[in-house]
């Protein structure tokens, strides 16, 4: 029934009305002779039925959802490359079931086999003894390093994780086109892509039986968890990621999260005791099993790549006392290099004593002698690409360059024939895509993921397809193409549920969380609570200053002194504080929006707003999905207006709203679903110490040297310290000078005030985690104390109390001293619990002479 | 010929170092011609792990950590051994070098599979015409291999000028070729890399040289330097000769080999890092002292 929709001529109502796939090319969807394929029914009618708009508004949602969870390549932005969000199509990639079990069958044996070629190589060497493969293949690698021999495994096994690259050729047959054998990127990306879309289309999800992903996960977790050295019940498991600056950022924190596992970066780990521990404001934690994101060469700088910042200096010695594993083994990244390919038939007779299940696609590597012939005779129709894969180097198309490219290609070819491998170009199966004219054939490549379990491999049923209109883009990296598909494997059977929580049967032991965060997400957490206060006084302060600017009564003295804040806070050029304000006030007027908005101005409101998402961005793990939105969604509306606006203040004064009441939701949020852990402390002591800082600021700024009508001038203030609604319930019109200072300084029940940052600041101090020193009081337990004691003692009608020279010195005094202090306590908190280690260096090394 | 070699390096700090983790290649590896008759490498401050294998190329490594405060370290090994003189060779009678290199790229060669890591780039050597030019003065078809080889020694030894301020540790071989100056490292970095380039089998050996003081001198103790040269396949009979570039000469009893490798990033003597430290000084001395 569904085929006649599909397949008769179509009416202008239906998706797939355009639908034409192309001559040559085989089509996932439709059969040329008998029309739609069977396993694609479910979803081609549920698609219809749903109708062009409605698939378009549920995409169109889809989007602005993984806009908004900030699923990128790269989460922040690293030298000025804007980080491209995940582009998901609306149309699943469907598989059924039967061929499905083909896959997973050939690429189990594909993933033995490369298990087998690393323990050859590493080992016993026989296929080189045999001349099954050529010594280039080891000892040619540019990644190569003799101290990955003789490393001990995870029970022998080298590949835990491996991903497959496949392309469909014309003939319907499945062809690999490359592997991943280091730290497979895009499991995270699958699993995204696929809650997105069964919400986006929840009843096709249902009826097509598809097999769920989560299998797979528990495998890998019970994989990780047997191959740990000790404590198997329980043995600490680290996602070792390379960092923010690294494109799979996003995937690293999102895996962590799902699987449980510790993030951590290069700097979060240590080498002691020929042990790897976690670095945590609790002190080090021992870790058991590395689960790496990063390439092999990077792992150890004493004695891999020594530029590398992201390694573990002395992580070698600790796997050879095997007090440690990694996976995927080092070194696994031999057998991802194109050359591989090239012998991998008769690797496989040798090794299995069986032919491959699934080709590779033809390759020939140059350095043979008759290889070389080939492949530059046959040039144009084929792939050039490198080797070893080494950098990630793009293939090439002969065919497709200039006769001068071309010529110097051929040129470098014969003189380093070894580096090079030709490959067949293979047109790619399409698939339904949605594109803005209903759904279009194109091009498609699917990467499949398979773990090792038990004795075998277990493939994720599913995996991230990649679209594109041209065939020839998809070749490249994880990167290239247009748009991903979530991958659908039909099942013929019910499916089970099955869920990554520990069984009912089984008793989870109850805990509190406790010291085990590591220092550099606590350092991050403290500034993110700096910025994000820091955020919210600049917006007040600013909101203040554009209402007195276009206010009735305009108070030059009183704007006066607001500038000189805000140049204090480096949010404005301090000319405007020197220069007479009659004349600079119109410009002042033109600035302020420039310099508001101003990314390059360190200490812009967006620049400070720009740091706050970096680091919500790093810290994404910790925070909640509710939390990371609220400030993901500020770094988007809290734009420069654009047009006629751009100079109008007032709707820099609306964004200023919006953004305080955006800034107040990620407050609210911090304090009502964190727990009260060290996480949540560090967070409130950054945001407790900038805001004691900021409202110091702001009262020396304003009331240390008075102006002669203070009353405005202290309404102001109680406006900018978000106080007058208390203050008018205490003492209603009267406005003077002691009273403000008293709720804003030393009334310690008022949530706005320094006293009570200061209250709170201390018993943040208290609860941290303390060393054996305990008894002694530490360094920025004093410095709080005693300007909390400076803060009590005052007695406010001294501050208050203006003298003949015009001024408040006791006020001066007191706030001279915040100012001078409130770094110093930030600092003392960074080098107490947050700085565990410096950058490591190198001996300078030598020779003799 | 019998020595004691005691070398000694020092690091110091200006500021505490917390934690360090070094590997160090200080140990002579036993050979056909060296006899080790005791070794041992002292620490200072005393390690709080240390540990000792064979890496892959049978070199004896020790790494250890010192894991608490410190301001300095002191590294010596002394070790005594015993060197006998190199077998004599007539050169002229070594196997044709263009034969060698093709019994290896056919692998009929019996020792091709062990050899063959060496025929290939290294991280501080890169196989290139340039070398090939330059070696091909040498080796012309099929000359006996030593008889090139040596040859090809006297030239680096003639045409290229040592100088101790042209090159660091870090010059690149293709540049210490540019510039034809430098010290052991380079000359043996730009020999091993002419070999390479036109497909023989070659090695970089680290150890130390015996130096002679002058006639009317005494022998100054801690003056002698450790140093590097060359070994240069020469098919399965013979096997792997030393060969010194810097002082023209085939290796015999002034030689003393610590460890080989593909080139110098294999085998320096101390690599590691450490946290902390703030401005850091070496100094290292190496005395080779001839034995009764």
């Amino acid at each position: 029934m569904t085929e006649s929709v599909s397949i008769s001529p179509p009416s202008p109502k239906t998706l797939l009305s355009g639908y034409q796939p192309l001559t040559g090319v085989y089509d996932e969807a439709f059969d040329p002779n008998s029309g739609l394929r069977p396993h694609w029914q479910t979803l081609i009618g549920e698609l219809n039925r749903l109708g062009p708009d409605e698939v378009h508004r549920r995409w169109h949602l889809a989007q602005k959802q993984i806009a908004n969870d900030g699923i990128t390549f790269n989460p922040y932005d690293m030298g000025g490359v804007a980080s491209r969000p995940w582009m998901l199509d609306a149309v699943p990639l469907v598989l059924p079931e039967l061929e499905w079990n083909g896959i997973t069958e050939s690429l189990g044996q594909r993933a033995r086999l490369f298990d087998l070629i690393l323990r050859d190589l590493y080992g016993p060497q026989n296929l080189l003894r045999e001349r099954i493969l050529p010594p280039d293949v080891l000892y040619g690698h540019p990644g190569f390093y003799p101290a990955y021999h003789g490393l001990p495994t995870p029970e022998g096994q080298y590949l835990t994780l491996y991903a497959a690259d496949l392309a469909r050729a014309p003939d319907g047959r499945w062809w690999v086109m490359g592997d991943r054998t280091r730290a497979p990127f895009g499991l995270g990306h699958s699993l995204e892509n696929r809650i997105t879309t069964s919400r986006m289309l929840p009843q096709a999800f249902r009826h097509c039986k598809i097999q769920r992903l989560a299998p797979f996960f528990v495998a890998m977790q019970e994989t990780l968890r047997d191959i740990a050295p000790r404590s198997r019940d329980n043995p600490r498991i680290v996602l070792w990621s390379k960092g923010p600056a690294s494109r799979a950022y996003f995937e690293d924190a999102y895996l962590a999260r799902y699987l449980g596992y510790t993030l951590a970066e290069g700097g979060d780990l240590a080498v002691r005791e020929n042990r790897v521990w976690l670095k945590t404001l609790g002190g080090l934690l021992p870790v058991e099993v590395l689960f790496r994101r990063l390439d092999e060469d990077d792992c150890d700088a004493v004695e891999l790549n020594p530029n590398s910042h992201t390694g573990v200096s002395g992580l070698l010695e600790v796997l050879r006392s095997s007090n440690v594993v990694i996976c995927n083994a080092l070194g696994t990244r031999l057998v991802e290099s194109p050359i591989v390919q090239a012998f991998l038939p008769s690797i496989s007779q040798f090794l299995l004593g069986e032919p491959l299940k699934m080709p590779s696609v033809a390759t020939w590597w140059c350095g043979q002698p008759e290889a070389l012939e080939y492949v530059l005779k046959n040039l144009d129709s084929l792939v050039i690409r490198n080797a070893f894969r080494h950098q990630n180097e793009p293939p090439l198309h002969p065919g497709q360059m200039s006769d001068q490219k071309r010529a110097e290609l051929v040129t470098r070819l014969r003189a380093r024939p070894e580096l090079f491998v030709g490959q067949e170009s293979v047109v790619r199966s399409t698939a339904p895509a949605m594109t803005d004219e209903g759904i279009a054939p194109w091009h498609v490549a699917l990467r499949s993921f398979l773990i090792h379990h038990d004795d075998g491999f277990v493939a994720l049923p599913g995996g991230l397809a990649r679209v594109s209109p041209e065939s020839d883009l998809l070749d490249f990296t994880m990167t290239s193409g247009e748009r991903s598909q979530d991958v659908w494997v039909c099942s013929e059977q019910p499916i089970e549920r099955v869920s990554l929580l520990a069984p009912p049967g089984e008793t989870v032991a109850l805990r509190r969380s406790g010291s085990d965060l590591p220092s550099r997400v606590a350092d991050n957490l403290f500034w993110l609570g700096r910025q994000v206060e820091r955020a919210e006084g600049n917006a007040r302060l600013l909101r203040t200053v554009l209402s007195t600017m276009t206010g009735e009564v305009q108070s030059t003295e009183v704007l006066q002194r607001l500038f000189r804040v805000l140049a204090e806070q480096g949010q404005l050029d301090p000319d405007f504080v020197v220069e007479g304000l009659r004349t600079s006030l119109p410009a002042v007027e033109e600035v302020l929006p420039e310099a508001i908005f101003d990314p390059t101005r360190s200490r812009s409101l967006r620049a400070t707003l720009n740091e706050a998402a970096r680091l919500v961005s790093i810290v994404r793990d910790r925070v909640s999905v509710d939390a990371w939105r609220v400030i993901h969604r500020i770094d988007e509306d809290f734009q420069k207006p654009t047009g006629r606006a751009a100079t109008d203040t007032s709707d820099v004064q609306n964004l200023l709203d919006q953004l305080l009441t955006e800034l107040l939701a990620f407050a609210g949020l911090a304090q009502e679903s964190m727990t009260r852990g060290q996480g949540w402390r560090f967070l409130d002591l950054g945001r407790r110490i900038e805001r004691a800082w900021q409202t110091s600021v702001l009262l020396r700024g304003t009331l240390a040297f008075p102006i002669e009508e203070e009353q405005p001038m202290l309404e102001t203030v109680l406006q900018t310290a978000d106080s007058i609604m208390t203050y008018r319930t205490r003492y209603l019109a009267t406005m003077q000078t002691a009273p403000v200072l008293d709720l804003l300084l030393v009334d310690e029940t008022n949530p706005r005030s320094i006293g009570y940052q200061l209250q709170v600041i201390e018993s943040h101090l208290e609860e941290l985690p303390r060393g054996e020193h305990a008894a002694v009081i530490s360094p920025e337990q004093r410095i709080a104390l005693s300007l909390r004691n400076a803060v009590r003692l005052a007695v406010v009608t001294d501050l208050a109390r203006v003298e003949a020279s015009g001024n408040r010195p006791a006020l001066e005094r007191l706030l001279k001293q915040m100012d001078d202090r409130f770094p110093k306590l930030s600092d003392a908190v960074s080098s107490r619990f947050l700085i565990h280690a410096g950058l490591s260096r190198h001996y300078g090394s030598f020779s003799g002479e | 010929m019998r020595y004691k070699v005691t070398h000694t390096t020092k690091y110091g700090y200006s500021e505490p170092v917390g934690v360090c983790h070094n590997r160090v290649i200080l140990t002579p590896q036993a050979g056909p011609r060296l006899r080790v008759l005791s070794h041992r490498i002292v620490v200072r401050p005393t390690p709080q792990i240390t540990s000792r294998r064979n890496d892959f190329f049978g070199n004896s490594v020790q790494t250890f950590s010192i894991e608490e405060n410190h301001r300095q370290i002191t590294i010596t090994s002394t070790s005594r051994v015993e060197v006998d003189p190199a077998p004599t060779l007539e050169a002229a009678g070594t196997l044709p070098w263009n034969q060698i290199v093709k019994s290896l790229a056919d692998r009929t060669d019996p020792l091709w599979l062990e050899t063959c890591i060496y025929q290939f780039d290294s991280p501080r050597i890169s196989r290139e015409a340039s070398f090939v030019d330059y070696a091909n003065v040498s080796f012309t078809p099929n000359r006996p291999v030593l008889e090139a080889a040596m040859h090809l020694t006297s030239r680096i030894k003639k045409e290229f000028t040592y100088d101790t301020k042209a090159t660091t540790v870090n010059t690149s071989t293709d540049s210490a070729f540019a510039i034809k100056r430098g010290v052991c490292q380079d000359f043996a970095h730009v020999e091993i890399a002419c070999l390479r380039s036109i497909g023989l089998p070659a090695r970089y050996v680290s150890g130390y040289l015996r130096t002679t003081p002058p006639p009317d001198k005494p022998r100054l103790v801690g003056a002698d330097e450790s140093h590097a040269w060359v070994a240069v396949y020469c098919g399965p009979e013979i096997g792997w000769i030393d060969l010194d570039p810097t002082n023209d000469c085939l290796c015999s009893t002034d030689h003393v080999p610590v460890a080989i490798g593909r080139d110098y990033s294999d085998v320096a003597p101390i690599k590691g890092v450490f946290l902390g430290g703030g401005a850091h000084t070496l100094s290292v001395s190496v005395d080779v002292a001839p034995e009764e």
